[in-house]
Formats: structure tokens, C-alpha cells, sequence
């Protein structure tokens, strides 16, 4: 009696037990089977409608292009003027890979192509003069990394000759410098954007002005322009014109901010609807900061970036085959443009003391960014 | 054990339809390698955008019926379980709700198998009120299979 008991106890608990992974299983099918990269319209086991419903996925590669639009990007900073334009009558441009996961739709830079360039041109004359900079190979990145860690690029300047630059992975990643053939030393990323303001040798100081324009020019180009999706996606959920974002306060950062800014700043995102309907393929939109404090580059941003003739196009998966900003659009130029855009750059704080402005430099002028399927 | 053999075949079934009318990229435990889309015509055709939400409540209740079966309630129990957890979840795709939940879903969850796609399943999945239907549709289904089952013994 008391085995018969045991046994119909221990089949009790087992099917209880097989109760319970059943539930889980199906949880796990449910949730696994849709999400992705939403091409499916969450086209899940439980839910999610037709494929080619929802919002659009991505695809896990895409060949991105960034070019300057007529003279490209002046930049002021404290008296000193440069233009750069990424001109592809004279280079292809800045062109590469991007890696993305499809799941978090989180993309960086994989590659930066060889023939990609910048040129960069001195209009005040109190700078380097003229200079290119080109990818000589291929330059790769870490994945989680902003630096390069293969790939060269040359730098040919007018007042410099020629300064050719090795991306190196080890002994610790960083830049092998060459000043006319001369090897000018091998140094980590921290000691080479020091050298900035530690050495004296102008070649080895062009070097670390040029790849600082050159990554921003290719790095933060695509970041400015894949924010603009972002905020096109979520102006598109809350089917609004315009919308307002706060910016994050100082104070959370337990800084007091400069004299003469505020302690929360702003940021205004509208909706042009250049290609009348819906959000979406033709339109333009425009960012507008205020006292905009942004936590990772420790700089406050104000002024207009106008992000002109948007493009979009999905595949019958209902998955982006193309997106940026490019062609025209109501006989606008497309692309990313800045309108007295102002980055401000904090210097070192004192705690308990206001932040102190290190450099002002205002943005004009605009540049086209794509991102296609290969 | 029919009840396994058709609650089985039934996600075969719905396996087919995410190897053969979507594409890898949007389901996220569909590996590039099990999948059989090759771009073309819709093999299940506009019948594959509500057909795995129908076998999914119906398999998982014949399932858990399976488990359950010595209970008294355990048919209606389980048509009405499933069907609520999924017309829940589908319901919870709704943009209002997605978003909401997409806020409060810890960050842990994105280094966790399967946990880190909870919220893009929810934001990215888009509510179909004829997912509904067939939610009900599976779980009506699954009552009368195991009801016939049930009378013929089994």
C-alpha cells in the first residue's frame, strides 16, 4: 500500500513536473519565435501580424556611404576655421561596412574602405594648411571598439609632405607613425591623441588632427544620422509633428553647469512632411538643442541640424534594404545639414564649482549618409 | 500518446512555417541555417501570418492536457489557460502597451538567452486582432480533440 502510494506520488510529481516544462517550452517558443529584427511584423507562434506588418527589421550587414554636400562641413573652434568635405569627385567618399545586430538593432562600423578620404581645408591659415587624408588598405575595427586595429592611411599635407599612419593590434592597439618614411614610433590610442598637445613635431601633431577629423567625420556622421531614425520611429508611434525631449540634467551627473546654461536643456524633433502622407520614405526633419548636455562626450549641444529628404526602403520581408538621408526632395538636397550648430567641449571641473567651456566649435554645412544592403 | 504524436506534428507544422514564409532575421530562434526562405512566393500564403499562432495554443494545450489529464477540469483548465496567455501576449503587442513594457524590462535581461528578446518581441510584433481569432479557433480545436480522444478512451 504504502509502495503503491510512493510510486502514485512520484508520477504525481513527475507529471506536475512535465506540466511545468511544457509552460516554459511554450513561453520560450512564444518569445523566441518573433522579435528578431521585426521583419515579421513580431510574426511570432502567439502573436504578430502578416510578414511585411510592422516595424521594418534590419538586416545584419549593410555598406554604408558618407559624402559631403558642395563644400561639405565648416567647423569653427576658437578663431580657427576648417572645412571638411568628404568629396567623392576626388575620393570615394567615406565608405565601409556596418555590423549590426539584428535583435537590438545596435550597429557599428566593421570597415572603412581603401580610397576613402576626407579633405580638409585651412580657411583661416592658421592651422595645417591643406592635407588629405586616404585609406592606403582597409581599415577594420573591434567590434566594440571606435579605433581602428588594422589598415593604414596617408595624410598628404602642404606643409607636411607626406605622413603615413599603421593601425596595430598589438603589443597594445594603437598607431605606427611614418614621416616621409621616417618611422616616427609606435603608440597606444591614449598616447597618440596626446601627443596632440605633448609633442612639438607638427608631423605627429598633424597626425593626431587628421584621424580625429578623419573618425569623426566617419564615425559621427553615422551616429548623428542613425539618431534621426530613431526619432523618426518613435515621432511615427506617437503620430505627432513635433515632439520635445529632455536632455539629461547636470545636476544627475552631480555637475553644476556653466555660468549662463541651465540645468536641463532640451531637445525639439519636427516632422516635415516633404512627401505628403504617413512618416516616412521623402520626408525632411528638423533637430533643434538647447542647452543640450550629452553625457558621453561631456559637451553641451544648441542649434538646428536639418535631416533633409529621408530615405527608406524595405524589401518584401519587410526588411530595410536602404536607409538615410540623400537624393532631394521638394528641391531640397538631401542629407544631414548643421544650422549654427554649437558643440561646447567642458574642461576639467572642480567639484562644487561651476563646469568651465574648454572650446566652442560651431558646425556648418551638410553631408549625405547612407546605409545600403551589399 | 495519439495526443503527443499530433501535438508534435502540429509544431512541425508551425516549424515550416517560419522555415519556408520568413526570413531569419525576424525570428529570433531561427537560425540562417534552418531556414528555407528563399525569397519567393509565400508557400503557406496569407494563411502563414495567423497559422503558427493557431497551432501554438492548440499543440501546447494538448500538451499540458497530457499532464494534466487525471484532473477533473484538466480540458477546460488547459484550452483556457493557453488561450489567455497568448491572446495576453498578443494583446500586449499593442504599441501603447509594447512600449510600456519595453521601459520596465531589466537591462540583465540582454545578456540572458530568449530574455533579451522579450522586449523587441513585444515592440516589434505589431497586434492583429485575427491572431485573436485564431487563438480561439486553436484553443476550440483542442477542446474537441481531446474531447474525441477522451470518448474513444484514450
Amino acid at each position: 500500500m504504502n509502495n503503491q502510494n510512493g510510486n502514485s506520488g512520484i508520477y504525481y510529481r513527475l507529471r506536475r513536473l512535465s506540466l511545468f516544462g511544457v509552460i516554459v517550452v511554450g513561453f520560450v517558443v512564444i518569445i523566441g519565435s518573433g522579435g528578431g529584427s521585426g521583419g515579421g511584423g513580431g510574426g511570432t507562434v502567439a502573436g504578430g501580424g502578416a510578414p511585411g506588418s510592422g516595424q521594418p527589421g534590419i538586416l545584419p550587414l549593410y555598406q554604408y556611404l558618407v559624402a559631403g554636400v558642395g563644400d561639405g562641413i565648416t567647423v569653427t573652434v576658437d578663431g580657427g576655421v576648417i572645412r571638411i568635405n568628404a568629396d567623392t569627385s576626388t575620393s570615394s567618399g567615406l565608405s565601409g561596412e556596418l555590423v549590426c545586430n539584428t535583435t537590438t538593432e545596435e550597429c557599428a562600423p566593421s570597415t572603412i574602405d581603401s580610397g576613402s578620404g576626407i579633405d580638409v581645408f585651412d580657411v583661416s591659415a592658421t592651422l595645417f594648411g591643406h592635407f588629405q587624408v586616404r585609406v592606403k588598405t582597409q581599415m577594420t575595427f573591434a567590434a566594440v571598439d571606435d579605433r581602428p586595429t588594422s589598415g593604414s592611411l596617408e595624410i598628404t599635407s602642404v606643409t607636411q609632405g607626406i605622413v603615413s599612419l599603421n593601425m596595430v593590434s598589438s603589443p597594445a592597439p594603437g598607431v605606427q607613425i611614418f614621416d616621409d618614411s621616417v618611422d616616427k614610433g609606435t603608440y597606444t590610442w591614449q598616447e597618440f591623441y596626446d601627443l596632440g598637445d605633448a609633442s612639438n613635431d607638427p608631423a605627429l601633431q598633424l597626425a593626431t588632427f587628421a584621424v580625429d577629423i578623419f573618425l569623426f567625420s566617419s564615425g559621427d556622421m553615422m551616429n548623428i544620422a542613425a539618431s534621426g531614425f530613431d526619432l523618426i520611429e518613435e515621432i511615427d508611434k506617437l503620430g505627432v509633428n513635433s515632439m520635445d525631449e529632455m536632455c539629461p540634467a547636470f545636476s544627475n551627473s552631480s555637475f553644476i553647469p556653466p555660468v549662463g546654461y541651465v540645468d536641463q536643456g532640451m531637445m525639439n524633433f519636427q516632422w516635415i512632411d516633404d512627401n505628403p502622407g504617413d512618416v516616412g520614405h521623402g520626408d525632411s526633419f528638423r533637430m533643434f538643442f538647447t542647452d543640450c548636455w550629452d553625457v558621453d562626450d561631456q559637451s553641451i549641444d544648441n542649434g538646428g541640424m536639418d535631416m533633409v529628404s529621408y530615405t527608406e526602403v524595405t524589401n518584401a520581408n519587410n526588411i530595410i534594404t536602404r536607409i538615410g538621408f540623400e537624393g532631394s526632395t521638394q528641391g531640397k538636397t538631401g542629407g544631414v545639414f548643421f544650422d549654427n550648430f554649437t558643440s561646447i567641449d567642458i574642461g576639467v571641473s572642480t567639484p562644487g564649482q561651476p563646469l568651465l567651456i574648454d572650446s566652442v566649435a560651431t558646425l556648418e554645412g551638410g553631408f549625405t549618409v547612407v546605409f545600403f544592403e551589399p | 500518446m495519439r495526443l503527443v504524436f499530433i501535438a508534435v506534428l502540429s509544431l512541425v507544422v508551425g516549424f515550416f512555417v517560419y522555415a519556408t514564409d520568413r526570413i531569419p532575421e525576424t525570428v529570433y530562434l531561427l537560425p540562417d541555417v534552418l531556414s528555407l526562405n528563399s525569397g519567393g512566393s509565400l508557400i503557406f500564403g496569407k494563411f502563414g501570418a495567423n497559422l503558427p499562432t493557431l497551432i501554438h495554443v492548440y499543440a501546447f494545450t494538448l500538451m499540458s492536457y497530457i499532464c494534466l489529464s487525471s484532473h477533473r477540469d484538466a480540458v477546460i483548465t488547459t484550452c483556457s489557460f493557453w488561450f489567455i496567455i497568448d491572446s495576453l501576449l498578443e494583446l500586449c503587442q499593442q504599441e501603447v502597451i509594447a512600449s510600456g513594457i519595453e521601459a520596465i524590462v531589466p537591462d540583465w535581461f540582454d545578456s540572458i538567452l530568449v530574455l533579451e528578446n522579450v522586449a523587441p518581441y513585444f515592440v516589434k510584433g505589431t497586434f492583429d486582432p485575427a491572431d485573436i481569432f485564431s487563438i480561439a479557433v486553436g484553443s476550440i480545436s483542442a477542446y474537441f480533440t481531446i474531447n474525441i480522444f477522451k470518448e474513444e478512451g484514450i
